[in-house]
């Protein structure tokens, strides 16, 4: 079995002062690795300022624990007064978020 | 190694000695093979015990360590220990989830109630593997001669998920019976699930968001002539699948978002007109957790081909079992998920019936 290549996440941090963050995200968003992007994402909150922004280009799986940390970091930073959205998703994340009606929430389009 | 004389007078004795040196040695790799063999099983013990905790595989690994003919005596006693822990530890997995299934037949309605016009079929598929109780559900509640039908999922596994089903599940089908449209049924069940939220977060447990899937159907008769009309709305579920009676297919797509997330949702209602011969199809899931777009290898794939072969025939538990197979082709190996699986064929109205 390749179980280390099956639960691999990563994160990367863009930070620009003005602007807002970025977390890239890569890899499988799933129950395993779910929890570090909330946390990550939860670290990088207190001290953001601005806008959160996800982009989800690289997550080939996601399953609904996946899910489940896209809308609790989106809640954490809503509830912190900072606008959030998943600027870009790969087309596995995009299938997801139109099958669960997630897209006007979580994108920039209505948001 | 032997040393050999060299000379034919003593050709006898040394054929002797050799054969006599070759069963000794044949003896000590039949024993030493006995002992690998042990040892191999052993492992197999140990890796059922630890591993998949398969009651079934565990008990087997036992049951053949027990049964090995072991001449050495602190092997013997390893074996026997390991055995009476692996079986130990069978009986407690088998145990528990013999609860687990208790518990998850407790999610779902104990039979569905027959409604005129119309043949109903259920099937509930556990995931591979999984010793835990699935989020999944369904139901089917009748009022009046109409029928509303429920697929659902909650977000996550274990029993914290499974009161939240049971949440779920009861919350629609009271509004179900209180004639609520498939629309209000969802509106309702999540306002119900962001109140417990709030719940939560003031008892402080802000990180227990769990959100609820779900699609219903609502069946009403139109007239004398056996057509029913279906209501669909879904919140995060897969379309609901009408097959035709020529074998055609249709997906039902009205948007609507997952619950238990947003404060305002609006959840779009689909109609369609079913003919006697139609066939409805609710299922969960599969979509998410798999690694595969089951929505689309069940509409066009294995499960368009195999109704269409089925043209003409109105039998309800025959399609849920297609249906079952469907999912059992999409995903051999890596069922990660439930699935609950809902059917509703329009049959010749009963003449009897005024």
């Amino acid at each position: 079995m390749h179980a280390e290549e099956l639960h691999r996440l990563d994160l990367d941090v863009i930070d620009e002062p003005d602007e807002g963050v970025t977390i890239s995200v890569q890899g499988e968003l799933d129950t395993t690795t779910a929890p570090h992007l909330i946390s990550a994402a939860h670290d990088l909150l207190d001290k953001a300022r601005g806008s959160v922004e996800l982009d989800c280009g690289g997550v080939w799986f996601l399953d609904s624990a996946g899910v489940r940390a896209l809308i609790v970091v989106r809640n954490e930073a809503l509830g912190m007064g900072m606008a959030f959205a998943i600027v870009r998703a790969s087309d596995t994340v995009r299938r997801i978020l139109d099958m669960t009606g997630l897209t006007s929430i979580l994108t920039r389009s209505t948001n | 190694m032997r040393k050999r004389s060299g000379t034919n007078d003593h050709a006898d004795v040394e054929v002797a000695a050799i054969t006599r040196e070759l069963d000794e040695l044949r003896a000590e790799l039949e024993h030493a093979r006995r002992q690998l063999d042990v040892s191999r099983r052993l492992d197999d013990l140990a890796d059922a015990l630890v591993g998949e905790l398969d009651p079934d595989a565990v008990q087997e690994a036992a049951a053949q360590a027990v049964t090995l003919d072991i001449d050495d005596d602190r092997l013997a006693t390893r074996v026997a220990e390991r055995a009476d822990r692996a079986l130990a530890a069978a009986r407690r997995v088998a145990t528990q989830m013999d609860g687990m299934r208790q518990l998850e037949r407790s999610l779902l309605p104990a039979a569905l109630l027959p409604v005129p016009g119309l043949q109903l079929a259920s099937r509930y598929v556990p995931a591979k593997g999984s010793h835990e109780v699935g989020g999944d559900f369904y139901d089917a509640v009748r009022t009046g001669g109409a029928v509303t039908l429920i697929v659902g999922d909650v977000q996550g596994k274990g029993i914290a998920a499974a009161t939240l089903t049971s949440l779920a599940r009861h919350t629609l089908r009271t509004a179900a019976l209180m004639g609520g449209a498939p629309a209000e049924l969802l509106t309702q069940l999540n306002k119900s699930l962001l109140y417990g939220q709030e719940e939560q977060m003031a008892g402080g447990q802000d990180q227990l968001l769990r959100f609820v899937t779900a699609a219903v159907a609502r069946l009403a008769p139109t007239s004398d002539d056996g057509q029913f009309r279906v209501t669909v709305a879904r919140a995060g579920q897969p379309p609901p699948l009408i097959v035709r009676s020529d074998g055609r297919f249709e997906t039902l797509e009205p948007s609507g978002v997952l619950l238990g997330v947003c404060e305002q949702p609006s959840f779009d209602q689909v109609d369609a007109l079913l003919e006697v011969g139609d066939t409805l199809v609710l299922y969960t899931d599969g979509v998410i957790e798999q690694r595969v777009d089951a929505a689309k290898a069940m509409s066009e794939q294995h499960l368009g081909m195999l109704i269409r072969n089925r043209r003409g025939v109105v039998d309800a538990e025959a399609i849920a079992q297609l249906v079952e197979d469907t999912v059992h082709l999409v995903a051999p190996e890596d069922v990660r998920d439930d699935v609950a699986i809902l059917v509703a064929c329009v049959t010749r109205p009963d003449p009897s019936r005024g």
